[in-house]
This record gives structure tokens, sequence and C-alpha cells, in this order.
């Protein structure tokens, strides 16, 4: 199969979608002439204009409100957030209005809107261009959240996520955009709510999504080496989230640790060791559930800083041996 | 606040321990992460490092005394603080004042370190204890802090210690031979060799092998790698290699039986037993099927120099899936090796002999060689066993084999 950019297969997706349902058009931030911040939507306004790839203004709240409304009156918006740390901006149109409509007209109104947005850190952008917000979107009855990791993913879970019938935020890694990946030609579909058994493994549980799932695999490589069996699972959707795999894999397991790049404190981390300890997991457990998140700080522009505050392949090596290892220390291992 | 330091289990199968010497006394300082003591395992001695820093308040159990793991064997305190042993050898009744409670404080205070009633272990150590009637409370856990883990609870379930009659003592009235108290190294080889041979069923198969090739070949290899410093290639090591090679092709034989199931081992983890003055030890070539010759030989030699002197670490000896025994320097032919549990089959190597034998139909000086395997009759048959046997001897025969 040809290989591809997780870049080139989000704009696959956009462009099949668009050819195939001419209800689906875009909108954003420099996203027509320009092609986007990350050139994810360079040359499609060649082929489908200036009125389906809609250059806006710099106002989130417009772009998600006006998606928001183009949804409700039978569109199929898909809006392109430049940075997702802007989420905050246009989060009252999404929070308050997107993901309420539908149960507020009593299941009348379908919103199909799509917010595709780049997150996370590595690329010296600091702070405000930095986080990873998919946390506060999970809390929000009535959004989905997904998360690919592989340009595999990123085209199948936005096609699925462009013909769903609620709004969709889909978190795309900024590091990732220029990762490879093999990707079919032709037309198919990421369920949303399925995780994905990257690797099996029979002593740990390593849970993750986005570019974490690439270093929690790259991490179960060098431990396979000492002989501990690392079992990586890929979310790939956030909400709904997908509790079974989770939970089968602990029981086998025994031993989880949640890996994301976003600060631990009330990150989504929380959220899935909580649903591991509350299911029949928990009889399984041999070991307390361990998270491997960013450190609680903004992330510093400092490139060394900056790689320390969130997780690294070496982090999530070490809690996976600390998790193995028999606790009585003696000089010899020390 | 008081860290009490309690027997740490240095391995899976270690059970008790023995303080051999304690490097601080009483009311010395001590840092973190420095020695503490030495405590000789059911293997080898181990230095075992403070917990914490502080004042080492009170040494609990004295050198020479042994104790189940996780017994809580000293105290490390800051200065001044009043710390639960303190009190021990003192009535409750002088210590505390009527009005108090006497029973719970009092108790823990005389020297009961660990808070009764309360057994730190995990959700599936706990399950399976009540699903087998097990009592948490006595099973030595290996976790962070004494927690108990599943691997504890299997290891205490396999070693039958769920219940039945204690020892009978021996009668001390009878005999006038000198007494000597068991090594702990002694008791771990008397206690492992019982559970092997009382346990599992030994089936013991022997067949001769020509290894007139073997020998051309460890004679060539041998003065190669001395040649370029190397520890030099044995028998031993050639058989490390067979085994491994055979192992992976045999499975079953590379399996143990844990409860009601097989465990198969996907890699070859060869231990080799090696003799000491006072016992025995078997370290462990690890992933022997991957090594080169000189590999193993190396990582052989670095084992038995650790092992004589007594610089194995735990990860040395633990984790074999199959044994050699090698008596070929004793001139022993064929023997029945016991199996080293919960391993599945072990291989008694004998001497290197030359025989008059029929080779090409003809009586030639051949070099031949018996090899014994004991294997487990639970875990795998006879006729498998055979063939696992077999193909050891043809690999022997036939040592350009290995390349293929």
């Amino acid at each position: 199969m040809r290989e591809i950019t997780y870049a080139q297969a989000v704009r696959e997706a956009l462009a099949e979608e668009m050819r195939r349902d001419e209800r689906v058009f875009l909108m954003g931030e420099d996203i027509g002439v320009y092609g986007g911040a990350f050139g994810v939507t360079l040359g499609l306004i060649d082929e489908f204009g200036p009125e389906r790839v809609m250059d806006t203004p710099l106002s989130e709240a417009a772009i998600i409100g006006a998606a928001a409304g183009a949804a409700v009156l039978g569109m199929r918006p898909v809006a392109e957030v430049q940075f997702s740390d802007f989420l905050t901006i246009g989060s009252d149109q999404l929070v308050n209005q997107a993901a309420k409509m539908r149960y507020m007209f009593g299941g009348k109104a379908r919103v199909p809107m799509v917010v595709r947005t780049p997150a996370g850190s590595g690329t010296g952008a600091a702070a405000q261009h930095s986080q990873s917000l998919e946390t506060w979107f999970m809390h929000i009855p009535g959004l989905k959240v997904v998360a690919p990791a592989t340009p595999y993913d990123a085209k199948g879970l936005l096609k699925s996520a462009i013909r769903d019938d609620n709004p969709v935020v889909v978190f795309e890694h900024k590091l990732l955009y220029k990762t490879k990946g093999q990707v079919p030609e032709e037309d198919y579909t990421v369920p949303i709510g399925k995780a994905a058994v990257r690797r099996e493994g029979i002593d740990i549980t390593v849970i993750a999504t986005s570019i974490m799932v690439l270093r929690s695999l790259a991490a179960a490589d060098r431990l396979a080496e000492e002989g501990i069996s690392v079992e990586v699972i890929d979310l790939r959707s956030l909400r709904p989230l997908d509790a079974e795999t989770i939970v089968k894999s602990v029981c086998k397991t025994g031993r989880a640790v949640v890996v994301h790049e976003a600060n631990k404190f009330a990150g989504f981390g929380g959220e899935i060791v909580g649903t591991i300890v509350e299911s029949e997991a928990f009889d399984y457990l041999d070991a307390p559930v361990v998270r491997v998140a960013g450190k609680d700080v903004p992330i510093p522009y400092n490139p060394h800083l900056e790689r320390a505050a969130v997780p690294q392949e070496e982090d999530i090596v070490a809690a996976c041996r600390s998790l193995m290892r028999q606790s009585p220390r003696w000089r010899a291992l020390a | 606040m008081a860290t009490e330091v309690r027997m740490p289990k240095l391995g899976m199968t270690m059970e008790e321990g023995t303080v051999q010497v304690w490097f601080k006394r009483e009311g010395d300082p001590v840092q973190k992460g420095e020695p503490l003591l030495s405590v000789l395992t059911d293997k080898i001695d181990i230095e075992v490092d403070a917990p914490a820093s502080g004042i080492l308040r009170k040494i609990l159990v004295p050198a020479g005394q042994t104790v189940p793991i996780n017994t809580p064997i000293a105290i490390i305190a800051a200065a001044g603080e009043i710390v639960p042993a303190d009190n021990a050898g003192t009535g409750p009744a002088e210590t505390f004042p009527a009005g108090t409670d006497p029973t719970g404080e009092a108790a823990r205070r005389a020297g009961e370190v660990a808070p009764q009633g309360k057994v730190r272990a995990t959700p599936v150590a706990r399950r399976l204890a009540a699903e087998w009637g097990l009592d948490l409370a006595r099973i030595p856990g290996s976790g962070p802090k004494g927690r108990v883990t599943r691997a504890d609870v299997e290891a205490f379930a396999a070693a039958g210690q769920g219940g039945g009659p204690s020892p009978v003592p021996g009668d001390a009235a009878t005999g006038s031979g000198r007494r000597v108290p068991l090594s702990g190294m002694r008791r771990a080889i008397a206690e492992r060799m019982s559970l092997s041979a009382f346990t599992a069923p030994h089936v013991t198969l022997t067949t001769e092998a020509d290894v007139t090739d073997l020998v051309r070949l460890r004679t060539t290899l041998n003065d190669e790698d001395r040649r370029h410093g190397g520890p030099g290639i044995g028998y031993l090591d050639l058989f490390v290699r067979i085994v491994a090679r055979a192992l992976l092709e045999h499975p079953q034989m590379n399996a143990r039986l844990e409860g009601d199931e097989l465990v198969l081992e996907p890699e070859a983890h060869v231990g080799v037993a090696v003799a000491l003055p006072d016992g025995l030890v078997v370290p462990v070539i690890r992933r022997a099927s991957r090594l080169s010759l000189g590999a193993i030989a190396r990582e052989r030699h670095r084992l038995v120099q650790a092992a004589r002197s007594g610089a194995l670490r735990p990860d040395d000896v633990h984790g074999g899936t199959f044994t050699i025994s090698n008596l070929g320097a004793y001139e022993i032919d064929a023997f029945t090796p016991i199996i080293n549990p919960p391993q599945c089959a072990i291989l008694g190597m004998g001497r290197v002999v030359e025989k008059p034998a029929v080779h090409g139909g003809q009586v030639a000086i051949r070099a031949l060689m018996a090899l014994s395997l004991s294997f487990d009759h639970r875990i795998v048959d006879g006729a498998p066993a055979a063939a696992f046997l077999q193909r050891v001897k043809q690999l022997a025969e036939r040592p350009e084999l290995l390349h293929l």
C-alpha cells in the first residue's frame, strides 16, 4: 500500500468528502490560498473554490458559531481552528450552542459539524500555542472527541466525523503532520468510539492517544529487550470511550499506565483510571494504576524545558520498569 | 517519621533470609542508600541499603538470625523520635496509665511494628487469596512497603504453605556425630530438591552420543577463542547451545506447571549447575538460543566467576527454563539428575570417553558420551521427551546442524 503523510491523509479525507457530498465545506483562518497554518488544506481552494474553502476573519467564535448555524440548517461544515489553544475563544459556541442544540430541541435539531485543530507541543510555539485541551471537550455531553495517531486513522476518523450528525472535535498533533503511514486509496472509515490494540503484551497495558501512542510503542520496544511485555492501546476516540478494550486488556495484564501529553491534574488519565478501577478489571489489578502525563505548568518556550514538560519515551520506559520491579532495592540493581 | 526496615524479598522464591552482618550499630546515623546490612538468601549474599536516612534506632533481628521475608528487622528514625520498639520488653501496664487504650496501642508499641488486621495487598492478590482460602496476613509481600502481589500469592500457594503439619523434629537424643547447622544455601537446596523429588514424577532417559565430531569442533573453537583472549569454549557451552536450540523446537520441554496451566516459555533460559564448596548454584544463561558460542562461553565464565566469589545477582539465578548438570569432569557416565523446579526437565552430561565403537561398518575408536534427561511426567510424556533427547543427541553428534 502507498504511504502518505498524516497531513496528506487529512487533506484526502476533506477532498473526498467534499466530492462525495456537496454540503461539506471548509472554514478557517488562511485555509484557502495559504493552505492553512500547517499546510493541511493546501490546494483545496483550486478544486473547490473560495465558497467551499472559505477564509474567515480571525475570530474563532465566528468560525465555530457560523459552523454550528450552518450545520443546523443542513450543511456539513468542517471548521479549522488554527491552534487548539484558540478553541477557548470559540468554546461558547461549541459548548453552549453546538453541543446543546440536539438535546434542547428534543432531537429535532442535528448539528453535523466538525472542528479540526492542531494540538500539542514540540514545535517551540510556547505556552499559548502548545496546549493539549482535549479534556475540556471530553467533559461536555453532546460533543465527540477524537485524536488520531496514524495517517490511516487521521483519514478514516475524519471521514467518520464528517458523516456523523453530532459535533465532533478532531485533535490533530502538530508533530504528527509529517509522519508517514499506509493509507488506502479507496474509501474507508474508522469508527468513532473504537480503540485499537497496537501491540499485544502480557505484563502492562499502556493506554495512549495521538503522538503518545508512537512514544509508547517505542518504549515497548525497549522494554521488550528487558523482558517486559507491554500491550499498547491507542484509544483513537476519547469520547465515546472504548472502555471494553481497556478493561479487557487490564484484566489480562493486571497493570496499567495511562499516557497523555496534557498535564496530569484533571487530565483525561484520571477518567481512564476511574474507568479501570470501577470495572471488573479492579479484581485483576496487581499494581497501582499509573499516569504518565505532562507537568503541571504552561508549556515552556525553552526547547529543553518544553521537552521536559511532556512525557517522552524514557518517561514511559521508567514508569513501566518501576511497575515491574519488585520492591526491595538491592545494590546490584541500583 | 520512623521507617521500619524489613527483611527484603530478593528473589521470586525467597521465603526467608538470614541477617549476616549489620554494618551499623544501634545509635549510628545512616544515610538512605548506604549499605545497612548483608542478608544471606537461599541462593546468595546481598547487601541491603538503608531505605531512609536517620538514626538506626533499633535492631530487631540480630546477626545470625533467620526470619521470614517482610519481618521488621530494624527501625530508622530521627534522634529523639519515639519509635514503636522503644517500649519493647517493658510491660504495657507500666507504659500506659489506666484509661488509655492498652489493647491496641500497647500491643503495637510492644514491638509489633506492622499494624494488625491491615494487610497491604493488590486487588488480584486479595481475590486469589480468597479464592484459594489463603490467609493474606501470612503471605510475605514483595511489593513496595511489603505489598502482597499476585506472584507472592502464587508462590505461597505453590510452596504448599496453605496449612499442613509442622515438620517433625529429629531425635536429638541419639547419635554422637558432630552437629552442623544447615547453611542457608544447604537448606535451600534441601527444600527445593525435596519439593522437586516429591512433587514432580521423575522419569530419567539415558542415551549415548558419538561426539567425535563435537570433540574436534570444541578443540578448534577452544583454541581460536583463547587465541582471541576469550575464556575458551567448553563442552558445557556447546550443550547450552544445543539444548537451547532443541528447546525452541520442543516447546513443551521449556514449560512449567502453574496451577491448572502450562506456561510455555518463548525463550530458552538455560541454567548451568555450578558446584561450590558448600553447595550448588544454578546461574542462568538467558536467551541462549540467540547467543553465539563465544557469547555463551563469556557469559558462562562470568556467571561461574560470580558464583565462586559470591557476587551473583538475583537476576543471574532467576528465570531459568531448563538446567544442565555436567558431571563429566568426575568421570561419571550416566546419572539421574533431579529437576530444578518449576522447570520441566534437566540434562545430565556424562564424561566424554574414547571407546571402541562401530562406525561406518568398522570398529573404530570413537568419543562417546552418555546423556541423561530427567523430565516431569506431569508436564510431558515419555515419547516427546525421548524425541527431545534424540534431537539433543543428533545435534551433539552432528554439530554442523546447528548452522541450519
